[in-house]
């Protein structure tokens, strides 16, 4: 049958995919990324860049490109790439395969980044993130597949950015697509029905992969994530406020939104020039992440007791 | 079966049949009869991801109108529940395209319509997805070579009924095993909907020597035959024993 085949239509730069619906050619750059439902290669149409998805499985196409099309009708928050064109195309005289065109959402995904981002950095994309992902959950759905590589920080505006949108499930049935890890139901923490808190369940585990100690592939073998999120260290200061979300205890999206600000605000001042210092000290193996993060908070708290002196003079 | 009810056989094995019936054309007449097989290939270990010896998982899944996936014990949960899936979604496809057909003409299908009005096909079908019944058949071959992989089957079935759980649409499933030391196919779980009985049923997994998958697929398919409750004609069916069993032996 058909579906034995994998999905990944191949194509090559310079390749010229023309639509038989809406005529539109596009030419191919270079891959993008590739998943179990099919690629996405960056394109260009007109000196213009963007991103297109195709896959042998024109399911796959229609059921994602639904999705966008509903997102475009979201107020304010950007939800997902916007929708260019939809269409079909035939590969290099041969076969005709189903493909959407969208924005390129031109950054680097959460996962490039965590190694350079601090705390506090870490506080406000999900902040972010949960902004977003509660205007998703008043539309009535569940992003599903939430991990660090559908997560793109934008080059030029530094703004949080939701890619593929294959998980994309209507509140109240089954997450469409998911990623282990980030799976509620894997954990056993909950079920795989789509509801607001299995997305802010996914988040939680986005920020516990944040930690350097990296050490969720190890404890799979028993499941028992909340034993990970305790030896987490780096994200001690959110540790509330994740545990709650893996135990699906946020009433909402906005509600874990207030306490991670929260938790945010309340970080030492100089959170994010230590996380650098800690970084090049780490490659002579002096001191360690943790060391640097208590001595730079006594530093901290010292300068601003000096602070409040001076102004009461 | 009627036509809001999926039905479905999911074989797991590790490698070819070696006796009774030819699993291919046992698994083409099930399909006549309206039920999909699907296939799952565990590899050993060491094993390339394109083993010879497999190509007969591939073919018992296109006789049978279904979706086969050769993969790692390590991999069997992610795939049996996708498995599940897409070929629930694939006879769907094949039932709407064919309402389709019916009112544009033969050549029509769901990728002859213009992009919008497929999108709202599409929606037609994940409602359907999702609300439909579905019964799923889990045929699991117990043979020597399967034993370290038990642990992984009964993980993945876990696995399966956490995302059944999580449709709209009601399921049944039913566990089979075979062979056993007496039969070619014997009933661990009869259908059920409650996931708590699997762990009962998996200590009971005895391990045997022979491969008749052919037969036991066929036998195992009858299951889809008997209703709900009926407790005279539930006997018959996991008590099968094939005449020519213990002769060849």
């Amino acid at each position: 049958m058909m579906s034995s085949i994998h999905p990944t239509v191949n194509l090559y730069k310079g390749d010229r995919i023309q639509g038989v619906w809406n005529h539109k050619q596009y030419r191919i750059e270079r891959l993008l990324g590739e998943g179990a439902r099919g690629s996405t290669y960056l394109a260009s149409i007109n000196q213009n860049l963007v991103a297109l998805k195709i896959s042998k499985d024109p399911a796959v196409i229609t059921a994602e490109s639904n999705v966008l099309r509903k997102f475009r009708k979201a107020q304010g928050v950007k939800l997902g790439p916007s929708l260019l064109d939809v269409d079909d195309g035939y590969i290099r005289q041969g076969e005709k395969y189903s493909f959407y065109v969208m924005e390129y959402v031109q950054g680097r995904t959460l996962s490039e980044h965590f190694s350079s981002i601090g705390l506090k950095r870490l506080g406000q994309i999900t902040s972010e993130l949960l902004k977003a992902l509660h205007q998703l959950h008043l539309l009535g759905f569940v992003f599903g597949d939430l991990k660090p590589d559908n997560i793109i920080i934008e080059q030029q505006t530094k703004q949080v950015r939701l890619v593929d949108v294959g998980g994309v499930t209507q509140v109240g049935r089954g997450i469409r697509e998911y990623t282990t890890f980030y799976d509620r139901g894997y954990w056993r923490l909950g079920s795989r029905k789509a509801d607001p808190q299995y997305d802010l369940f996914s988040l939680a585990i986005c920020m516990i992969q944040a930690d350097p100690s990296n050490r969720l592939k190890v404890a799979s073998q028993n499941r028992d994530v909340l034993k990970v999120l305790a030896a987490s260290q780096m994200v001690t200061p959110f540790q509330s406020v994740i545990k709650k979300a893996l135990l699906g205890k946020h009433a909402n999206a906005l509600a874990m939104k207030r306490e991670i600000d929260y938790a945010t605000k309340r970080l030492p001042v100089a959170a994010k020039a230590q996380n650098n210092k800690s970084s090049h000290r780490k490659k002579k193996g002096e001191i360690d992440r943790a060391e640097v993060l208590s001595i730079t908070s006594l530093v901290g708290i010292h300068l601003s007791v000096l602070y409040f002196i001076l102004q009461a003079l | 079966m009627n036509k809001g009810t999926v039905s479905q056989i999911l074989l797991i094995t590790d490698g070819c049949s070696n006796q009774g019936e030819d699993p291919v054309s046992v698994s083409q007449q099930i399909a006549q009869e309206g039920i999909t097989v699907n296939v799952i290939g565990v590899l050993e270990d060491d094993q390339t991801e394109d083993p010879t010896g497999l190509q007969e998982v591939n073919d018992i899944a296109e006789a049978g109108g279904g979706i086969s996936r050769i993969v790692y014990a390590d991999d069997l949960s992610e795939t049996v529940q996708m498995v599940t899936k897409q070929a629930m979604n694939q006879t769907i496809q094949g039932y709407v395209n064919k309402e389709l057909q019916q009112i544009f003409g033969k050549e029509a299908d769901e990728a002859s319509l213009p992009p919008e009005t497929r999108g709202e096909v599409q929606e037609v079908m994940e409602e359907l997805g999702e609300t439909c019944d579905l019964k799923v058949l889990v045929l699991v071959d117990t043979s020597a070579s399967m034993q370290n992989k038990m642990s992984s089957v009964k993980e993945s079935l876990d696995d399966l009924i956490l995302s059944l759980d999580a449709r709209a649409g009601s399921h049944y499933f039913s566990i089979y095993q075979f062979p056993t030391r007496k039969k070619v196919v014997k009933e661990l779980l009869d259908w059920t909907n409650d996931g708590n009985r699997l762990a009962k049923v998996f200590p009971k997994f005895a391990v045997g020597g022979i491969t008749p998958t052919g037969a036991a697929l066929k036998e195992a398919a009858k299951a889809f035959h008997i209703s709900m409750g009926d407790e005279v004609m539930r006997g018959a069916a996991y008590d099968v024993v094939d005449s020519s069993y213990r002769q060849s032996l």
